[in-house]
């Protein structure tokens, strides 16, 4: 029945599941799926045209990553991310769980605005930045952290440019931007609320209820913080000391006085201390950077238009950003070859291979042949069998290449249109909100636990599989059960 | 059109969460007025500052 290439495909899938769930010595998840995908190509098991073919898709996928990874960097070397999180933390107004919905409001745009890669990219290095200059504690770090995550990657589902898997097989199923919207915006927004307040939920206890203000103050080009100092607090070597008979300190903004010295409080002086170190900030540059940002988003969606490929207008829109950076301040491209998470490119690229391995030996008909009834008895079937097969498949071998193996199973299965496009949008709902649940999941959740990693916050997979299993599953059903209610109620 | 609505509200709330809000006092900072406008509290915090060895 098993030939050896099935047995073979299988034993090395295996092996690299197990190694990426296990981790030995901690190891990073593209070691196991680059040795597997070697292992596989050498047995001849996906062939040399597969391969290029492969490249073709993921190259796309990584040329938009990279130049997003550009423009967060650059955005990063700008002061955009401490200016962006002082103005967060101001605007929470001392409230730890204002902070909360704010940090979780921009996630949601962020993602809406750029994509969920995008979003990863630039929404954690401001919460870093936030959690960092408020000095939080590790668990209380974590429920901005995780939060902001996950709504970032999940927030993806309701707008079909917001990530690439959505786009794989838009046309196939007979669907466009619009119509995709229409259909999902409803159903994946009430997934993303429901997600939302359960993370809430389960991290009040751990959300600091009171944080400070951080007075920001821009004097002369330089952007920086002017918090009182208290004066029965050592001070840094670097700062002056203050006089005997000091005045009551002004409020940095109103410039009223604000009474005596606040009282001791050990975490304000170490906010003090970080965020009075000044960042100087080139206005001029800073806004032509966010013009530049601006103008490129808004060309990949004209450029779509006339056909012209959106990998194209990344690279261009990061070149340019690197060459303004460069006359401007002398950097070269280097750190950005150096902080470019490379790994994570040889991961989607190797997964894939692995994955098309599984569809050779005859995954996609098996499961053609398992699920063919069942999905087609009903619409109700179809919601909750698609998106939990793309969310089992995704959490095992990534979402990208489980859409391309969903998407072939799907239109394999001859379904009528109407069954087709939901089970499609439920498979989507499964890749980019059931994939949450591993963080080998989504690219995004790798990047972003590559980000914590470069800025030393430690988060294991136990940490995050701990939160996730009790939150993913719940919006993921309610979502699939939305997706079935609003679909079949208004449109079939 | 649609998507391009919603990208534009979702550009106009980012600008609008990202740029320095008005400056207000924080509950932190309001109980710290109340803090600084009770008597009661004066001879300590003045006892305080004396008390303590200061080297410039």
């Amino acid at each position: 029945m098993f030939d050896f290439s099935v047995i073979y495909a299988l034993t090395v899938f295996s092996l690299m599941v197990l190694f990426l769930i296990w981790k030995p010595r901690g190891i990073n998840e593209s070691i196991p799926t680059t040795i597997s995908a070697i292992l596989i190509f050498l047995a001849g098991i996906v062939p040399l045209s597969d391969i290029f073919k492969m490249l073709g898709i993921v190259s796309g996928a990584s040329i938009t990553i990279l130049s997003t990874i550009v423009m967060s960097i650059v955005l990063g070397s700008i002061g955009f991310f401490r200016y962006a999180a002082l103005n967060l933390v101001n605007r929470a107004n001392g409230s730890g769980i204002l902070l909360f919905w704010y940090i979780i409001l921009l996630c949601f745009l962020m993602t809406m605005f750029f994509n969920n890669d995008g979003s990863i990219l630039i929404s954690t290095p401001i919460i870093i930045e936030i959690v960092t200059l408020l000095r939080l504690k590790h668990h209380e770090q974590f429920p901005y952290l995780l939060s902001g995550a996950l709504v970032a990657t999940a927030s993806s589902a309701p707008i079909a440019v917001s990530n690439l898997a959505n786009l794989i097989s838009l046309k196939i199923v007979g669907l466009d931007l619009n119509s995709y919207v229409v259909m999902m915006f409803v159903p994946s927004m009430i997934g993303i609320t429901v997600i939302t307040l359960l993370l809430y939920f389960y991290f009040y206890m751990d959300i600091p209820k009171r944080i400070p203000i951080l007075p920001v103050s821009y004097v002369d080009g330089k952007f920086s913080v002017s918090i009182p100092h208290h004066p029965g607090s050592p001070r840094p070597p670097h700062h002056a000391q203050p006089p005997r008979h000091a005045h009551p300190p002004r409020h940095p903004i109103h410039g009223s006085h604000v009474g005596h010295p606040e009282p001791p409080n050990p975490l304000y002086h170490s906010i003090a201390d970080k965020a009075n170190h000044p960042i100087e900030i080139d206005m001029f540059m800073f806004k032509v950077c966010i013009t530049l940002i601006i103008l490129i988003r808004a060309s990949l969606f004209i450029g779509a238009s006339y056909g012209i490929p959106t990998e194209w207008i990344g690279t261009s829109g990061a070149l340019l950003l690197i060459g303004y950076r460069w006359y401007q301040k002398g950097v070269g491209p280097y750190d950005i070859v150096m902080k470019t998470p490379w790994h994570i490119i040889l991961f989607a690229f190797s997964i894939y291979v692995v994955v098309y391995a599984l569809h050779n030996i005859g995954l996609t008909t098996l499961l053609v042949g398992l699920l063919r009834e069942l999905v087609s008895a009903n619409y109700l079937n179809a919601s909750i069998i698609s998106g939990g097969l793309l969310t089992v498949m995704s959490n095992l071998f990534n979402n990208l290449p489980s859409v391309m193996i969903g998407t072939f199973t799907l239109t394999e299965m001859g379904l009528n249109t109407p069954t087709l496009q939901i089970s499609y949008l439920a498979s989507i709902i499964g890749s980019d909100i059931g994939s949450l649940i591993t963080p080998i999941g989504t690219l995004a959740t790798l990047i972003w636990m590559f980000i914590l990693r470069e800025n030393q916050i430690r988060v294991t997979w136990a940490d995050y599989l701990k939160i996730t299993i009790m939150v993913i599953p719940i919006g993921l059903l309610i979502s699939l059960l939305s997706l079935y209610g609003w679909v079949e109620g208004l449109f079939f | 059109m649609l998507m391009s609505s919603l990208l534009i509200i979702s550009g106009c709330f980012l600008y609008w969460l990202l740029k320095p809000p008005v400056p207000q006092y924080s509950i932190y900072q309001k109980e710290e007025i109340l803090y600084s406008k009770d008597s009661s509290l004066d001879g300590e915090v003045t006892g305080c500052l004396t008390s303590q060895s200061y080297t410039r």
